[in-house]
């Protein structure tokens, strides 16, 4: 009996020295792609809350449905406050040189073409911007590389690419190595003071609750801080529902406007 | 019945048909919605020592009830307190919708069938906003519900009207087809009656005053063959939204069709205005696009009008003139871009060849710019808005600041100014009396 629990200890010992010793091996183009694999679904569903807290403290909160397929298509539902219900935003082509954007304004009974500048404001007021939601293909937009692991954590340095579009200019993240889900990202811009360039810390993302739904590993709870403003917001995702074989009819002015 | 009565039982009736609605709605399988606002709108003229313009309570309700996926229902009301008193004899004091009077507007109120008559075509019947072109408020090719002017805080609104929408989507092309059985004119600005009475004025032969001034308007008849018709085709192509459209029917501003100046004696004339809505049918393109960043979009629309007559006759003591000029075909667009700067600074501007109400040959090129910058974490919106005439140089201006602030969650108060100044006969000196502050507040629920 002690032979076969000495056994079993070598084995797991075994997988998990070979685990981490991968895991050391691999490269940062290499976590960067699983990282982004985890979030590789086919189309996803979800309700999302969103809590913003003040410097003071004071909270209001947001609510929204989201919609993608792939990475190129996504619809948003405004579903609160009142203000905003009923309006909807789709993104098509999404982070590509063809990428529209429409804002479907139920007042107005008229839909909005977004220009592309627009995508790096705020979204509701959030500590998020129109990119930051449902984006997470970082391979596409920065390229990375690998610094010393912290806290048993992968540690990635992605400077954008030259072509790229997206509103930050650097990211430092810190990916698990189990699970490949960034659990912590600090957001840099480029800051020129007479002609000196310098990486100013924008904004950072925290990830509090993973979940596994399907063979995803996703974060459910994430909590963005604006460091300029003293602000954040923190995101809960519920209801998640991936690869469950959307329409593509769904992504179109049409359902933009039901 | 006299108007008052008329109104009161029309209101009544309103007030039945949305119980009636919302209740049916509610009891039958529906997934139903109600929402809606409450708005204080406060201005003050500042031209005419502090009159106050508008003073109003308005509250706004909305309901949505979807009894399938392929069948829902919208309906849209708004409750409004009249400005003042509506006090005219000491025995209007009795009454209480005198002394606190009430006007009730069904903003909008239709039907959607999803998937009918074919599942690629969309139906929508009833009374109905159907909002046509790219460009912001200053469209062309928007031909198919008429303006209302009453507010000129909100430039460019359109009023719901009864029609049939059908939309066909097939791939990547859209097809739009409406009809509107019945033309309803547009609200004019309350500087309507300034702009007849200038109009007469500079039309009296010299050295003559004008007694009396009656006007009179004439509608299309309400037949069938006066119903309006229009058609859109719309396909993105190379990355911009483009559309063609088509429309026939009626020019929804009142045309000054006859004028005729009667002398009544040497030095005095008496004066008759006619006015119509002239048929014309509107060819319309427009775009909408980003390159590099920056928003763009553009809007023409080609006017044909039919019958399109402006005649003044001066009946003299013992001859008379007559004075006749036709609109002609006409070309009116609209080119815009808009763009948001890294630090969330938002510029939005425009060119308007011939404004809303202009046609001819003869249009205007008007500027409109808007500048917006939100701060302290998107709870305060600064709003600057330019609105320039011009010819050959600017005869006249449109100030507009706005401060908005959002103290808490479906909550907005707005304090702003509109400070107009125009040359001497240039569309904004008309509308020099409507410089005013205002205080609005809304609450969404």
């Amino acid at each position: 009996m002690l032979f076969l629990i000495l056994v079993a200890g070598t084995i797991i010992f075994a997988e998990e020295t070979i685990k981490k010793t991968q895991a050391k091996e691999l490269t940062a183009r290499e976590i960067l792609e699983k990282t982004d694999a985890q979030n590789d679904t086919r189309d996803q569903f979800s309700q999302i809350k969103m809590t913003l807290i003040d410097k003071s403290s004071k909270e209001s909160s947001r609510k929204v449905t989201l919609w993608t397929k792939g990475d190129r298509k996504r619809l948003i539902k405004f579903l609160a406050p009142a203000d905003v219900k009923g309006v909807g935003f789709l993104v098509l082509d999404a982070d590509t040189p063809e990428e529209k954007m429409y804002l479907y304004l139920p007042a107005y009974k008229k839909i909005r073409r977004i220009a592309g500048s627009a995508k790096r404001g705020s979204f509701m007021g959030t500590d998020f911007s129109y990119d930051d939601i449902g984006s997470s293909n970082y391979s596409q937009d920065y390229d990375p590389e690998r610094l010393p692991d912290e806290e048993h954590q992968f540690v990635l340095e992605l400077k954008k690419k030259k072509d790229s579009e997206v509103g930050y200019d650097k990211l430092i993240a810190w990916i698990s190595p189990e699970v490949f889900v960034p659990t912590k990202v600090e957001f840099y811009k480029i800051k020129r003071v007479e002609e000196k360039e310098s990486f100013e810390l924008a904004k950072i993302m925290t990830v509090e609750k993973i979940e596994n739904i399907k063979k995803y590993w996703m974060p459910t709870k994430l909590v963005m801080e604006n460091i300029d403003k003293e602000h954040k917001t923190i995101l809960e995702l519920d209801q998640i529902e991936v690869d469950r074989g959307l329409s593509d009819e769904l992504f179109t002015l049409r359902y933009l406007q039901r | 019945m006299d108007i008052k009565m008329t109104h009161k039982f029309l209101t009544w009736i309103l007030t039945f048909i949305w119980v009636l609605t919302v209740s049916f709605l509610s009891s039958a399988d529906a997934e139903t919605s109600l929402n809606g606002y409450i708005k204080l709108d406060e201005r003050v003229l500042t031209e005419d020592a502090g009159e106050y313009s508008w003073n109003r309570a308005t509250l706004g309700l909305k309901v949505k009830s979807e009894l399938s996926e392929e069948v829902a229902g919208y309906g849209e009301m708004k409750i409004i307190t009249k400005d003042y008193p509506d006090i005219n004899s000491p025995s209007d004091l009795t009454s209480k919708s005198n002394v606190t009077p009430v006007d009730m507007e069904l903003r909008e109120a239709y039907l959607d069938v999803f998937g009918f008559p074919f599942p690629s075509t969309d139906l929508r019947a009833g009374k109905q906003r159907i909002a046509w072109g790219t460009a912001d408020r200053l469209n062309q090719v928007d031909n198919l519900n008429p303006f209302d002017f009453s507010d000129i805080v909100e430039l460019g609104k359109k009023i719901p009207t009864n029609s049939i929408k059908l939309t066909n989507y097939l791939g990547d092309n859209t097809l739009t087809a409406a009809m509107i059985p019945v033309f309803t004119p547009a609200v004019m600005p309350t500087t309507y009656d300034n702009y007849i009475s200038t109009t007469v004025a500079n039309n009296l032969p010299s050295g003559m005053r004008l007694t009396t001034l009656e006007s009179r308007v004439t509608l299309p008849q309400n037949k069938l063959e006066n119903s309006m018709f229009a058609a859109k085709l719309s396909r993105s192509i190379l990355g911009y939204d483009m559309s063609l459209s088509y429309f026939s029917g009626y020019d929804n501003i009142p045309n000054l069709a006859n004028l005729t100046l009667t002398a009544v004696s040497l030095t005095q004339v008496s004066a008759e205005v006619t006015q119509n809505y002239p048929k014309i049918q509107a060819f319309g393109y427009d775009l909408a696009g980003s390159f590099r960043g920056i928003g763009l979009w553009a809007e023409i629309a080609y006017l044909k009008t039919d019958n399109f007559i402006q005649e003044v006759v001066l009946n003299k003591i013992t001859t008379t003139e007559v004075t006749t000029a036709e609109v002609k075909d006409y070309i009116k667009y609209t080119l815009g871009f808009d763009y948001t700067f890294p630090n969330d600074f938002y510029i939005n501007t425009q060119v308007m060849h011939g404004f809303f109400d202009e046609r001819g040959k003869d249009l205007s090129d008007m500027l409109l710019t808007r500048l917006e910058k939100k701060i302290f974490n998107e709870k305060i919106k600064l709003t600057f808005t330019w609105l320039g005439d011009y010819d050959h140089k600017f005869i006249g201006n449109l100030f507009w600041p706005q401060i908005t602030w959002y103290p808490a969650e479906a909550t907005e108060i707005q304090l702003g100014s509109l400070s107009i100044h125009g040359e001497i006969g240039s569309k904004l000196e008309i509308m020099e009396t409507l410089d005013q502050v205002y205080l609005q507040a809304k609450y969404s629920f």
